[in-house]
């Protein structure tokens, strides 16, 4: 629809026919969803599950849960999309499935480009040059700032220190203890999550248990710092720990440098190290890590299970799963026996942060574990001639 | 020493002195100068540093103003002046300015001195830089040094402050740049100059805080001393560091402090000047002067010989001259003409020997007629005795043929065997006399001593253990090398027998006979040693003259003979007694007679003339 | 005489001791039934935990707390309950803060379900961990009257923009039927626009004056119905007169026009107006947020339960974000679940007027 100008030159204005502004309402079938991951796939071997690095598996579990075991069919009890075209490490491209069960997707393709970064997720997300892109939780502020149009899942990922079993002579209950209060959670969140996130005191957020509440911090940085000196002062000599993180996360890095900074003015010495990718972190000479855990379940019971059996392979945690009848109190009860050991300090908690064109429509954030609703999602189609 | 080796060895020394002098003067002006010229390249490269040190100061002042006044930063200070602005949102902002602005380090503070940013620490956001808020006039301060606590350790900067004053809250940008290798890198150094950076970040002296342009500066703890001494007491200070064994791998180090706000040490710059070039320039100096002086000495050595011979020369005919005086050619003269104090010295020695000549002539005159008289006395003296009983016995025959004529015949016969006994005497007397006055002049052969002694010994051999007389052991002490000399082997026979009788004589009682040989230079001596009685002093003076004796019996020519033998030969003979103990005679012989002069044999001991 | 004197004073007092206490019942009554019963249900649990945890044989100091979505008005009635089955189990609450014990009751939420805990802390006991006893509310176990499980969904439709800072429009017509007529109300002037070859053609500009100046933050609403127009400002109102070329006749009005919008109740926001809509037993508003004119702004949904002693909003659904403050909201038309909001669009500088609908869902 054209512009037309008033007819009184006397004002200014600009008229845009509502018809041809008008959003849709309904949702408009067509287009090509583009998607950015920062995971490089070579294979999409089926029963490969979660197997990779962390971005690697859950780019490969939200692909297979796409396109379903039958990879390039059509069938109707096959995913809602097929594999089109597949460049292995560069391009993936989905197409529709007309006769998935659930109803064919609106988009009528998703081209997933593999192996952008997290500056370059965001730079597509400015120019308009992807529909959609996880970005990084310390990231989302700013994105926002320039105009991305985010959607923030609830905080579904665990960031927490966890002191391995190989420290344990090294770190003993007094030293953890003075490491957890002696950190300044709030200012985690605040300046290196950027505000997209909560300070953690206990393993599960409050949207899933209701009781994160319980498990206190201390009320200031400076009272937790004394608190930590208070506890040190009963130990004979100084304390020297190696904190490690995975070299190739930003975030996980700065959580440790500034966790150092933190413990140093407690009067504990932390050196951080970066592991590189492929190294265990007990191989790496590390006494504690940073440790990056992503919820499976919205359920408590499942989420502290889950918890609980990754927390066990590194750290000295009873890794035993909780009761199928286990009550919010007997959940609570399990996390704080856990906390109050502090072989595991929790830090903060992180959502999910996705980064969307002005396009995409009936979007919603995944919970934990869930898949991505591409099949639900529609993109809004651009007007025949754009009114100026 | 001859003189005019003395002569040369004192132009020699006086050259070398002079030498030696100038090439040490020459040296320590060397050295002075280029003292000097170190000192001013090291002043010229201190005042680069300090200029390039300003200016680097000054371009990190500027740029974080610079980064003060941008629109972004105004905008941060308007939205932190707000009450309960949110700090976060710009914390990752440090690194991002800083990259753009060339800055290694860069804070941004807020008014209660909290970090809001941090580009080299940043996780230290929300903690506090109390320092920057405790100064308030950042704008007329400069850059200045400091210690900053980064991820990777200590390190040093060169900082500034600048202030962005929004309603009543500053934000404070604190910026600039590591002071490491590319500072240095930076400076301009002249050549065989360099300089290093000590990082004074540590109580103790750590190696590896010190740097070149490269890195890690090598052979960092020979710097050790001098950081510490800095450490002590900040100020300017120098050190020579020789690298090896050689000199020319010295270095002159000046040490100049870096100090921070509170005129802390932060880092002492080391500027280090080779000290190769001029150890070099002065070696070759050295060995210029060395090499000159050689020549000049060489030059001198010739001239100071030629010099010395000139002047010498006629000291030489002069020497040469009283050498043949002291050996008895009196009449030798010194023929130099010159008109200096040589020239006169050898008039004056050509006159003195004319006089020589004349006064011996004299001499001999008067030393003739002395002997004459000597002579006459002594032949008085020696044939009045034997005279005597002549006359004597002359005057009891008239008696006795007038008064006794019947004890005529006995008379007669006593009489006349005591004129026979004394007429013996005269005859001795006087073959004494002739023999004495017909000793030949020597006949020069070859003689060797040794031989001599051992005939004469052999000849008195018998004699040592006649019967009726108490042995005389004879003792030869033989030299075996004794050179031969040139001698009349006769008169020495008979010098050596006279002696060998004489000591015979002064052992009645028998003893020990010593002949003895020895080689001394040009000279042999013989010794000859009795154990008898000894003589006394006067007995020792007198000795040698002739008809002089202490024996009952003897003409007392026999040791005359000996000394005139001794004295025909040019040698000398002397005499040691203790009484009591024996007496040695010494007959020292030239291996080679000097000149034949007239020697007479000088006797005169005693003062009186006898009666 | 006597007995009945004594008898009557003792009548009097009982009946006095009778209306007291019927009062006070009433009153918990009020209290407890102004509760749905499993909350009351719940309050009892926790006081049954927190009674064989600790002994009431002594004081105890009490907090509660609420950080859960419910109300002030919800959070009061939660709080009184538990105090009401502490003191049936003979727990005394101190006046002062001294006490040995210390009881902090704490009402959350989960996604799924409502906490409710008690820390017991002891006055010696340092730093060890206090007891907690806690109970959990499914919020899908509440009846559906709470409204509660209702989600207020709302979608935005730009319908007019210009430079020019317009106080209200009104589209006559909708979706699907074609548009024929907009209206927009400027300060001075109101213009109609028809809809013709879907472009909008100006079909008539009214001028609008007053004798004196206008207020500052002037303001003027398009009522009326799809027949005839109105609108008010400060001031005056006018009605259209005519059809074919729109005319209106104005008389004096109110200097201060009524507020269009109704409050959230236990709610801060900016501006809010009901939506004719039902959400279970529930209404439904549309608010925006709290702020100014300086600042972007959002349209929210809320639900509001229609039991007074509960009535508080809760936020529902996603936010509408505008790119600027929402300067107008009124009501589309009265019953109807869509709202106009014109916003000032602090990128471009333009008024955009927004048609936003709002729909529930579960």
């Amino acid at each position: 629809m054209s512009r037309r100008v008033a007819a009184s030159s006397a004002i200014a204005c600009v008229l845009i026919p509502v018809l041809a502004a008008m959003p849709a309402r309904r949702p408009q079938y067509g287009g090509t969803l583009r998607v950015d991951i920062g995971a490089t796939l070579t294979s999409l071997d089926a029963g490969q599950g979660r197997a990779g690095s962390g971005e690697e598996a859950e780019a490969r579990a939200q692909i297979e849960s796409l396109i379903g075991e039958h990879r390039q069919s059509a069938a109707a009890d096959a995913g809602a999309f097929r594999v089109s075209e597949w460049q292995p490490g560069k391009l993936l491209t989905l197409a529709a499935n007309e006769k998935f069960s659930g109803g064919r997707p609106y988009v009528d393709a998703i081209e997933i480009s593999m192996g952008r970064n997290a500056r370059d997720r965001l730079l597509d997300l400015e120019l308009n040059k992807t529909d959609f892109a996880e970005i990084a939780p310390q990231d989302a502020r700013r994105a926002a700032e320039r105009g991305v149009r985010l959607s923030v899942s609830q905080p579904d990922e665990l960031l927490a220190l966890v002191f391995l079993n190989s420290a344990r002579e090294k770190a003993r209950t007094q030293v953890r203890e003075a490491i957890s209060c002696s950190i300044d959670r709030g200012a985690v969140v605040s300046f290196i999550l950027q505000k997209t996130g909560e300070p953690a005191a206990g393993l599960l957020p409050q949207w899933v248990n209701g009781t994160a509440f319980l498990f206190s911090m201390p009320a200031s940085a400076a009272a937790g710092v004394a608190r930590a000196k208070e506890l040190l002062q009963q130990m004979a000599g100084p304390t020297k720990l190696v904190l490690g993180y995975d070299s190739a996360d930003a975030l996980e890095q700065a959580i440790a440098e500034r966790v150092a900074v933190n413990a140093k003015e407690a009067g504990i010495s932390i050196v951080t190290l970066g592991i590189v990718t492929g190294k265990t972190a007990s191989d790496s000479g590390a006494d504690a890590v940073i440790l990056r855990l992503t919820m499976n379940s919205a359920k408590p019971r499942m989420a502290l299970t889950d918890f609980l059996s990754e927390l066990g392979k590194l750290a000295d945690v009873d890794g035993s799963a909780l009761s199928d009848l286990a009550t919010t109190q007997d959940i609570f009860d399990r996390e704080r026996a856990v906390i109050t050991d502090y072989q595991v300090v929790p830090l903060a908690w992180a959502p999910h942060v996705y980064g969307l064109s002005g396009r995409v429509r009936d979007w919603t954030a995944p919970g934990p574990a869930e898949s991505w609703p591409f099949a639900d999602v529609w993109l809004e189609q651009p007007a025949a001639s754009t009114p100026q | 020493m001859t003189f005019r080796s003395k002569l040369f060895i004192n132009f020699i020394l006086a050259l070398l002195l002079s030498v030696a002098l100038i090439a040490i003067g020459v040296t320590l002006i060397t050295r002075q100068a280029f003292s000097q010229l170190n000192r001013e390249h090291s002043e010229a490269l201190l005042a680069q540093f300090q200029r390039e040190f300003i200016r680097r100061g000054d371009e990190v002042l500027h740029r974080v103003k610079g980064i003060a006044e941008e629109q972004a930063t105004t905008l941060m200070a308007v939205d932190l002046s707000r009450p309960n602005s949110d700090v976060s949102v710009y914390v990752n902002d440090a690194r991002g300015v800083s990259q753009s602005h060339q800055l290694d380090f860069l804070d941004f503070v807020a008014n209660d001195a909290s970090i809001i940013s941090s580009q080299e620490n940043p996780a230290r956001f929300g903690y506090k830089m109390d320092w920057v808020t405790q100064q308030q006039d950042w704008g007329t301060r400069g850059a200045f040094l400091m210690k900053l606590d980064t991820q990777e350790g200590p390190q040093l900067g060169l900082m500034a402050v600048s202030t962005v004053r929004v309603g009543d809250k500053n934000l404070y940008v604190v910026g600039g740049q590591r002071l490491d290798k590319k500072f240095l890198a930076s400076l301009v150094l002249p050549a065989g100059m360099r300089a290093l950076l000590y990082l004074n970040l540590q109580p103790e002296f750590q190696s590896a805080d010190l740097v070149n342009e490269d890195g890690p500066a090598p052979d960092a703890e020979r710097f050790a001393t001098l950081i510490q001494k800095e450490q002590q007491d900040p100020s300017d200070q120098s050190e020579r560091i020789v690298w090896s064994v050689y000199p020319v791998s010295a270095e002159e180090f000046h040490a100049i402090p870096l100090t921070g706000r509170s005129k802390e040490l932060l880092g002492v710059l080391l500027m280090g000047s080779s000290q190769n070039a001029a150890i070099a320039l002065e070696r070759r100096i050295r060995w210029l002067a060395l090499g000159v002086a050689a020549a000049g000495l060489l030059f001198g050595l010739f001239l100071s010989w030629w010099a010395a011979s000139r002047v010498t020369r006629p000291v030489q005919a002069l020497v040469k001259g009283t050498k043949e005086v002291a050996e008895g050619n009196w009449s030798a003269r010194v023929n130099i003409r010159s008109g200096d104090e040589i020239g006169q010295l050898a008039k004056n020695f050509n006159g003195m020997t004319e006089q020589l000549v004349e006064q011996r002539d004299k001499l001999v005159q008067v030393e003739r007629v002395a002997a004459w008289r000597e002579l006459a006395r002594r032949l008085a003296h020696e044939l009045k005795n034997p005279l005597f009983p002549l006359q004597t016995t002359v005057e009891n025959l008239q008696t006795a043929r007038e008064h006794k004529p019947e004890q005529f015949d006995e008379v007669f016969r006593e009489s006349t065997g005591i004129l026979l006994t004394e007429i013996q005497n005269l005859k001795t007397i006087v073959g004494r006399f002739s023999d004495f006055a017909k000793m030949p002049q020597p006949e020069l052969a070859d003689v060797n001593l040794n031989e001599i002694v051992r005939n004469v010994v052999k000849l008195f051999d018998a004699q040592f253990s006649a019967v009726g007389r108490p042995p005389i052991t004879p003792e030869l002490h033989l030299q075996d090398d004794l050179p031969v000399i040139q001698a009349d082997a006769t008169l020495l026979h008979r010098a050596v027998e006279n002696l060998v009788l004489n000591a015979m004589d002064a052992m009645p009682a028998g003893g020990v006979l010593m002949l003895r040989t020895s080689h001394k230079d040009s000279e042999v001596r013989l010794e000859i040693s009795d154990t008898g009685a000894g003589l006394t002093p006067e007995e020792s003076e007198r000795i040698f003259t002739p008809y002089y004796t202490s024996k009952q019996h003897g003409t007392g020519l026999g040791l005359a003979i000996v000394q005139a033998v001794v004295a025909d030969h040019g040698g000398r003979i002397s005499v040691e007694s203790e009484t009591g103990v024996g007496t040695s005679f010494h007959i020292d012989l030239p291996v080679k007679p000097p000149h034949k002069s007239t020697v007479f044999p000088i006797v005169f001991e005693k003062k009186e003339e006898e009666a | 005489m006597r007995h009945s004197c004594r008898f009557h004073f003792l009548l009097t007092i009982c009946v006095v001791l009778f209306v007291i206490a019927g009062a006070q019942a009433r009153a918990f009554r009020q209290h407890t039934d102004a509760l749905p019963k499993v909350w009351n249900d719940l309050a009892a649990e926790l006081a049954d935990i927190v009674a064989a945890m600790v002994s009431p044989a002594h004081p105890v100091n009490f907090e509660f707390v609420n950080v859960s979505g419910l109300g002030a008005a919800g959070a009061d009635a939660a709080r009184a309950a538990l105090e009401a089955q502490l003191a049936h189990h003979h727990f005394r609450i101190a006046r002062s803060a001294n006490a040995d014990t210390a009881l902090r009751a704490t009402l959350a939420e989960s996604s799924e379900n409502y906490v409710w805990t008690v820390e017991i802390r002891q006055k010696d006991s340092g730093h060890a961990e206090p007891q907690v006893a806690i109970v959990t509310l499914a919020k899908n176990a509440l009846p559906n009257d709470s409204g509660d499980g209702q989600t207020v969904t709302l979608k935005s439709q730009l319908v007019w923009k210009q430079a020019k800072r317009f106080l209200d429009f009104r589209l006559i017509g909708g979706d699907p039927a074609p548009l024929s007529r907009l209206f927009v109300l400027e300060p001075s002037l109101l213009e109609v626009y028809d809809s013709k070859n879907f472009e909008w053609e100006l079909q008539n500009k009214i001028a609008i004056s007053r004798s004196k100046p206008w207020p500052r933050d002037v303001r003027g609403y398009l009522k009326g119905s799809d027949d005839k127009i109105a609108f008010a400002m400060p001031g005056i109102s006018c009605t259209q007169t005519s059809d074919a070329i729109p005319a209106v006749k104005c008389e004096p009005g109110p200097e201060d026009l009524a507020a269009t919008g109704a409050p959230v109740p236990g709610i801060e926001v900016g501006e809010a107006v009901n939506v004719g809509l039902s959400c279970g037993d529930a209404r439904a508003m549309v608010a925006s947020s709290v702020g100014d004119w300086t600042q972007a702004d959002s349209l929210q949904g809320y639900i509001v339960r229609n039991n007074q002693a509960f009535a508080s909003g809760v936020a529902s659904g996603t936010a509408v974000a505008f790119d600027g403050p929402v300067v107008s909201l009124v009501q589309d038309a009265p019953g109807t679940n869509a709202v106009r909001a014109v916003v000032r669009n602090l990128k471009t500088g333009n008024y955009e007027g927004y048609l936003v609908t709002a729909s529930c869902s579960q």
